[in-house]
C-alpha cells in the first residue's frame, strides 16, 4: 500500500515539476519583452519630467518667486540655465510688480520625439492668474502650449529647452 | 508456499514511510509554487490584455502622430462650397460611432456655413503621443484654426489644443474622438 502511495507521489511530484517548469518558461518569455518595457518606463519618466518642469515654471507666486525659480532650475541643464538667466530676472521683476499668483492645471503631456537619451515633449496647461496690480483685476485663465526639450543625465531627465508654441 | 512473496530491500525502501513523508512535502511545496505562479499570471494577464503592448518604436509612433495630426485636424476643417464632400471624406478616417457623432454635429453648422460662406482650415503645428499601445492611443495636437467668412470678409485665427483618441481597426489607426481643450 505504502509503495503504491509513494509511486503515486513520485508521479505527482513529476507532474508538478513539469507544470512549474512550463510556467517558469512562460515567465521568461514575458521577461524577454523587457527592453520595450524599459523604453516605455523611460518615456513615462520623460513625460513626468516635462510635466513637473512646466508646473514649476508656471506655478508662480509673487511672495516666493525667487525660491520657486531656483527650484525649477535644479532640474535643468547648465546650458538652459545660462540661456534662461535673463528671463528669470524679467519674470521675477514682473511677478513682483504685478503681484501675480498663478495656479496651474496640467491638461495633457505627450512626447513629440524620442531618441536614446533625448526627448521633446508637448505640454498643454492652463493657469488661473490673479494679479493685484497692473490693471488686471480678478482671475483670468491663460491657455498654454509649451514645448520642452529634455536630455537624460544619470537616470534623470533635465530640461534643455522650453518654448511657447505659436 | 507463503501467500505473499518475501519483501525485497527495494520494495521495502519504496514503501518507506520516510519516503512518503519526503515526497509528500516535495509535492506540497511544488503545488504551492505552481499555485503562486498561476496566481501571479492571473494578476498580470488582465492588464496586458486591457492595455496592449506599449507603443515604443520610433517609426510606429511617428506614423501614429501623422495620422492623428492629419485626421484630427480634418475633423475641424470644412469649406462652404464643398461641405458635404468634406464631411463624407472625413468620416472615412473615423470609427463608426464617432463618424455618426461627427455627422450629427456637422449638420448643426451646415446651414450657417453655407449661408455665410464660412471656410475653416485647421492645421497641425505640433503633435505628441500622450499614451499609446498597439491597440489604442491618445495624441495631443497643437493646431491653428483659421476661420474665414466670405460674406463679411472676417478672418479669425484661433490657437487650440486638441486631444485625438485613436483605435487600431483592421491594422490602421482610426480616430475615435477629438476633444478641444480650448
Amino acid at each position: 500500500m505504502s509503495a503504491r502511495v509513494n509511486v503515486g507521489l513520485v508521479v505527482l511530484v513529476l507532474l508538478l515539476g513539469a507544470a512549474l517548469a512550463t510556467l517558469a518558461l512562460r515567465e521568461q518569455d514575458t521577461t524577454a519583452a523587457a527592453p520595450a518595457d524599459s523604453v516605455a518606463v523611460r518615456q513615462d519618466a520623460a513625460q513626468r519630467a516635462a510635466a513637473d518642469q512646466v508646473r514649476a515654471f508656471l506655478d508662480i507666486d509673487h511672495t516666493d518667486v525667487d525660491a520657486q525659480l531656483e527650484e525649477m532650475l535644479e532640474t535643468t541643464t547648465p546650458r538652459f540655465r545660462r540661456q534662461f538667466a535673463p528671463q528669470v530676472r524679467t519674470i521675477t521683476a514682473e511677478t513682483r510688480r504685478r503681484q501675480s499668483t498663478a495656479d496651474v492645471t496640467l491638461l495633457r503631456v505627450g512626447l513629440s520625439s524620442w531618441a536614446d537619451g533625448a526627448a521633446t515633449a508637448l505640454v498643454a496647461a492652463d493657469t488661473a492668474v490673479t494679479s493685484a496690480a497692473g490693471g488686471t483685476d480678478g482671475r483670468r485663465t491663460v491657455p498654454w502650449r509649451i514645448e520642452v526639450d529634455l536630455v537624460e543625465d544619470g537616470g534623470r531627465w533635465l530640461t534643455d529647452g522650453l518654448r511657447f508654441v505659436n | 508456499m507463503p501467500d505473499q512473496a518475501p519483501r525485497t530491500s527495494e520494495t521495502s525502501a519504496l514503501a518507506s514511510p520516510w519516503l512518503t513523508a519526503l515526497l509528500g512535502v516535495t509535492a506540497t511545496v511544488l503545488a504551492v509554487l505552481v499555485a503562486l505562479q498561476v496566481h501571479d499570471d492571473r494578476q498580470t494577464a488582465p492588464t496586458r490584455v486591457a492595455t496592449g503592448a506599449a507603443l515604443t518604436d520610433a517609426g510606429a509612433r511617428d506614423r501614429l502622430l501623422d495620422v492623428a495630426a492629419t485626421a484630427g485636424t480634418r475633423v475641424l476643417s470644412y469649406h462652404h462650397d464643398t461641405f458635404d464632400a468634406d464631411v463624407t471624406a472625413t468620416q472615412r478616417s473615423l470609427t463608426a460611432d464617432f463618424a455618426d457623432e461627427y455627422a450629427a454635429a456637422m449638420q448643426q453648422v451646415r446651414a450657417d456655413t453655407v449661408r455665410d460662406e464660412i471656410d475653416q482650415e485647421t492645421t497641425a503645428v505640433s503633435s505628441a503621443v500622450v499614451s499609446a499601445t498597439d491597440a489604442r492611443a491618445e495624441v495631443l495636437v497643437f493646431a491653428n484654426q483659421q476661420t474665414t467668412a466670405g460674406a463679411s470678409g472676417a478672418r479669425r485665427v484661433r490657437r487650440t489644443r486638441l486631444v485625438v483618441r485613436l483605435v487600431r481597426e483592421e491594422g490602421r489607426w482610426t480616430v475615435a474622438g477629438v476633444t478641444a481643450l480650448g
